[in-house]
């Protein structure tokens, strides 16, 4: 009976755990043991240890593609966070024309990823959206938005064109969240705005606030599709991050166990981030 | 509190700061897919005229990719299709285990929640290849219900974990009045608790749909007929290596972020209350 | 009740799960050009074959773009479709794993005299167990690199297309006619992308530099060497005088396309498919754009082949049965492969070739300023195949597909990095796969 019991609680999340255990867990094995055979696409894998992982690192292609995604990844944030958090605080307000704006800034959330790649190679092209706006205000000598230095600012502006509503409407919820009575006792003490904004609203969003910025950490780290449809990594490698490495790695250059070992060891740094994540929303 | 003049100033700063941020790259992609193609020679920001010229060549002709096939109806109603459908099964099955790790009490239920956490932030691209074999041993490749079982593995995670989290923030008083009342655990998830979510499910829905309208890398890799094409892959067909028809090009865009755009604006009030206090909680 | 009911939910999803259809039919895969008479014609060729034969086929068109992608996948787990038409990426790479079933029969059948000779060079691959060579593709057309020349800015400056034109006047000429920001000379595209390889290449091959010599483990040596730091340095010096637009480093493969149909640039070398979309699209630019052959070297950017994956006897003979059936069609073959597509893909057969010389000469291509069938005579190297060893590797395929050669050598524009040194990585890198690859 308690056994049935206890068989009938799992039966709660047997489908869920079923599916991404045969859909993710399997092939994510098949991975780690990949990335420890030389294997090349259609060729016959063949252990050789840990050779991939110390011709990877040896080569410098894994912490040149860390450093790029670290790149593009904390300024990312960075904005999103102060942007959202800006725009929250103004839409916290009561003001005419509120929910207009609120829905207005939360459109490019809803805009499918490959058509804000598509949109922005438009807007970063060389005589594209940007330069013929500049062009028209007077500057013609602008520099090459998906040129080498400025191809990562220019990927953070599109990650942060199409994430900063996340942010704005997490932030809007916790600030909604937060009883009256609060603010009123501080308008009692004397408190203004500032001090207010230091003092309390901001210790009392700490908990969303982290919330937000790991999941938007951990897409950020891996977002693919945006940068893949403008750049392919470049110019160069200048935007070659670690989700595009492997991706090269398995896919233009056939190296299967190269393109896994990556994989294998960027999944440290999600997994800190996933416990991370637990941690803060854990109930108990 | 009173607003000061200076709050004032700076949230209009804030306000008209952000939405021309927003603005800029939807005024092009709105332009280009309503202006003739020749325009775009010129260096005109304003268009010379409107025209519906694009919209029409893309939506009624068979030729969107580069060779005879079928109108780009049949993309965005694949599209449709999978994106309903996956957000359907992911949301059967998603309930049951949100509301199952937010209130039955389960031994390792902290570990279930960290591997479906785990999931829901694990990158595909890691696994496609793995993936792509194991359709081809299940008979599933080149279909479309191979592809939904794809995108659950992208959305039930997500769905498990924000309704997990919703379903947290509802009061447990009545439900507990409920099984007390001698209803079951499901009678009561069905009849107590489902109506009062109806915000949270709503929002988990929208984003479900949006997740698998978005996703490119599985469909490309598993879909061969063009008449299974879903958008993303037949936008992909648009740029095709050397040339760009930015007019029929912006039009698809157009067309395929429009149905996420106007789903999540209509439903707008329980996306902001329900899509955040999923996952923020 | 409980239970119950979350089983049901379970079963239900197993059964759709398990559900598949077992069809078996030849499967034929297209990957498209951007030419749809091309890809229409091959198509209906499929059907009409199948309906003949009585043979069920699955047919799948789609890109290159995508298909590189599916190909790798196809054939890294094992379930490659049975033939492939038009495909460019995984013909060497599966031939060198014994993949693909040799058509010597096929060609023989179709007059193996009648191929220029060069063409079946694409395709002739050495067996990795055998040691023997055989074709296991059959190129669909050349698709030479042709340079588009702004005439009517030549005779601004009154200079003349020679008889036959070589690196040398072309850089000349791009000089002569240079007029920055309005015009640059050369469009010549550095960013991440094929063109920028195939442009790169092409100027080293001129300067009588090569890429792989041999497959040994330092086959790639000659790429370091002092022709290939020549046409490094001459790109440079291009390049900071301005005679190649500065936005080059960011051109991805349609960047000096519409640079050359917006009239930014005088000079670019670039299939045909330029003047096709200009055509195409009314643009004025159009009538007077004139295309013309390096008589240096001449680049295929294809490698577009038919071929057909091991699998039962029975599929592998009526997969070349199929491929047989569509170019026995000669004639069919060059108005539609190659005459709809305004001669982006040249003829593979001699006596097609001809015809299209004939037509040339009595004024049926007016952007050719030379005869476009003398693109056979300086063909050196294509998707897959380098000089100077003139026969194809997958290890070359990887140099093209994963971009090595641009991606390194921006670095000269940016970084102001030496020439020497950049060769020198490029070489290193290449011989790293030629032992992979080959062994030492």
């Amino acid at each position: 009976m308690t056994l049935q019991r206890k068989f009938h609680q799992y039966l709660w999340v047997l489908p869920v755990v079923i599916l991404l255990s045969f859909l993710i867990v399997l092939p994510l094995f098949w991975t780690v043991w990949l990335s420890f055979q030389e294997k090349m696409v259609g060729g016959k894998a063949i252990f050789t240890g840990i050779k991939n992982y110390i011709d990877i690192l040896k080569r410098g292609e894994f912490l040149d593609g860390l450093w790029k995604s670290l790149y593009f990844t904390v300024p990312s944030i960075f904005f999103k966070l102060l942007l959202g958090l800006a725009a929250a605080l103004v839409l916290n307000n009561p003001f005419r024309g509120r929910n207009l704006i609120r829905m207005w800034l939360f459109i490019p959330w809803t805009i499918p990823r490959f058509a804000v790649a598509i949109m922005f190679i438009w807007f970063f092209r060389r005589g594209g959206g940007l330069d013929l706006l500049l062009y028209q205000m007077g500057m013609s000598d602008t520099p090459f938005w998906l040129g080498p230095k400025m191809v990562m600012p220019a990927m953070i502006f599109v990650n942060v064109w199409k994430g900063f509503p996340f942010f704005m409407v997490g932030i809007l919820a916790g600030l909604q969240s937060i009883p009256g009575e609060v603010y009123e006792a501080a308008a009692i003490d004397g408190a203004n705005r500032v001090q207010t904004f230091w003092r309390i609203t901001l210790p009392l969003l700490r908990n969303v606030i982290m919330i937000l910025v790991v999941l938007s950490t951990i897409w950020t780290f891996a977002e693919f599709d945006v940068i893949y449809l403008i750049t392919q990594g470049g110019p160069g490698t200048a935007s070659e991050t670690l989700p595009i490495l492997t991706y090269v790695t398995a896919f233009r250059l056939y190296n299967m166990g190269d393109a896994a070992a990556i994989s294998v060891l960027a999944l440290p740094i999600f997994l800190v981030l996933i416990l991370s994540l637990v941690k803060l929303t854990g109930r108990r | 509190m009173k607003l000061s003049l200076t709050w004032r100033i700076v949230s209009i700063i804030v306000i008209v700061g952000l939405s021309i941020f927003v603005a800029l790259p939807l005024y092009w992609t709105f332009t280009i897919a309503f202006r003739p193609n020749m325009d775009l020679f010129t260096r005109r920001i304003i268009p010379s005229k409107f025209t519906l010229q694009n919209i029409k060549d893309v939506l009624l002709s068979n030729n969107w990719g580069g060779f005879e096939s079928v109108p780009f109806f049949v993309p965005l109603l694949n599209s449709l299709l999978v994106a309903s459908s996956v957000t359907v099964m992911s949301l059967a099955i998603s309930i049951f285990a949100g509301y199952g790790l937010a209130r039955v009490k389960m031994q390792g239920g902290q570990f279930f929640e960290s591997f479906i956490l785990f999931s829901y932030v694990f990158p595909p691209f890691i696994i496609v290849i793995a993936l792509y074999n194991f359709l081809h041993r299940i008979h599933l490749y080149n279909s479309l219900f191979g592809l939904m079982l794809l995108h659950l593995i992208i959305v039930v995670p997500y769905s498990t974990w924000t309704l997990r989290g919703y379903f947290l923030t509802i009061p447990q008083d009545i439900e507990d009045a409920a099984l007390v009342d001698g209803l079951s655990r499901v009678g009561t998830l069905l009849r107590i608790v489902l109506p009062s979510a109806t915000p949270g499910i709503a929002s988990t829905a929208i984003f479900s749909f949006t997740l698998s309208w978005s996703e490119l890398l599985f469909a490309m890799t598993i879909i061969d007929s063009y008449e299974k094409f879903t958008l993303p892959i037949a936008l992909r067909t648009m740029v095709i290596g050397d040339f760009v028809n930015w007019g029929n090009l912006m039009a698809g865009v157009v067309i395929s972020m429009l149905p996420p755009m106007l789903f999540y604006l209509a439903l707008q009030r329980y996306v902001v209350s329900g899509l955040t206090a999923g996952a923020v909680k | 009740m409980s239970g119950k009911f979350l089983k049901v939910t379970f079963f239900v999803f197993l059964i759709l799960i398990t559900l598949g259809f077992a069809a078996k039919t030849l499967e034929v895969w297209i990957a498209t050009t951007f030419v749809d008479a091309q890809n229409d014609w091959l198509r209906t060729k499929v059907e009409q074959w199948a309906k003949e034969k009585g043979v069920t086929v699955g047919i799948s068109l789609f890109p290159k773009e995508i298909y590189t992608e599916k190909i790798v996948a196809a054939i890294e787990s094992g379930n490659p479709p049975d033939v492939v038409l038009q495909g460019a990426a995984g013909v060497v790479l599966a031939a060198e794993k014994g993949l693909l079933v040799p058509l010597d029969d096929i060609i023989d059948k179709l007059g193996r005299s009648d191929f220029y000779e060069e063409i079946l060079k694409y395709t002739a691959i050495t067996d990795p167990k055998t040691g023997e060579k055989h074709n296991y593709g059959i190129p669909m057309f050349i698709e030479p690199r042709t340079v588009s020349v702004r005439v009517d800015l030549l005779k601004k400056a009154g200079i003349e297309i020679p008889k036959e034109p070589d690196y040398n006047w072309l850089i000349k000429a791009a000089k002569a006619v240079n007029n920055p920001p309005k015009v640059y000379g050369l469009g010549f595209p550095l960013g991440k992308c094929y063109d920028a390889h195939d442009n790169i290449m092409a100027l080293i091959y001129a300067k009588g530099g090569g890429l792989i010599a041999n497959k040994g483990p330092h086959g790639a040596d000659i790429f370091n060497t002092k022709p290939t730091w020549d046409a490094l340095k001459l790109i440079k010096e291009l390049y900071d005088e301005h005679v190649i637009p500065p936005d080059a480093i960011q051109w991805t493969d349609f960047g000096n396309n519409l640079a050359f149909m917006e009239g930014r640039i005088a000079f670019t070398m670039n299939g045909l498919s330029i003047y096709y979309r200009m055509v195409k699209e009314g643009n004025p630019i159009a009538k007077v754009d004139k295309e013309i052959f390096l008589k240096d070297v001449v680049i295929d950017t294809g490698l577009k082949s038919a071929f057909v994956f091991r699998s039962t006897p029975d599929k592998e003979k009526l997969g070349k049965d199929l491929i047989y059936y569509i170019f026995k069609d000669k004639e069919g073959y060059r108005v539609n492969m190659c005459e709809a597509a305004k001669l982006y893909g040249l003829p593979i057969f001699k006596s097609q070739g001809k015809i299209i010389s004939q037509e040339w000469r009595e004024g049926k291509w007016p952007m050719f300023a030379v005869d476009p069938m003398s693109a056979t005579k300086a063909l050196k190297a294509s998707w897959a195949m380098s000089y100077p060893i003139g026969e194809p590797t997958s290890v070359a395929e990887r140099v093209m597909g994963s971009l090595l050669i641009p991606e390194k050598v921006i670095r000269i524009f940016t970084e102001n990095a030496d020439p020497k040194e950049v060769a020198k990585e490029i070489a290193d890198a290449i011989n790293k796969m030629l032992a992979e690859t080959y062994g030492k």
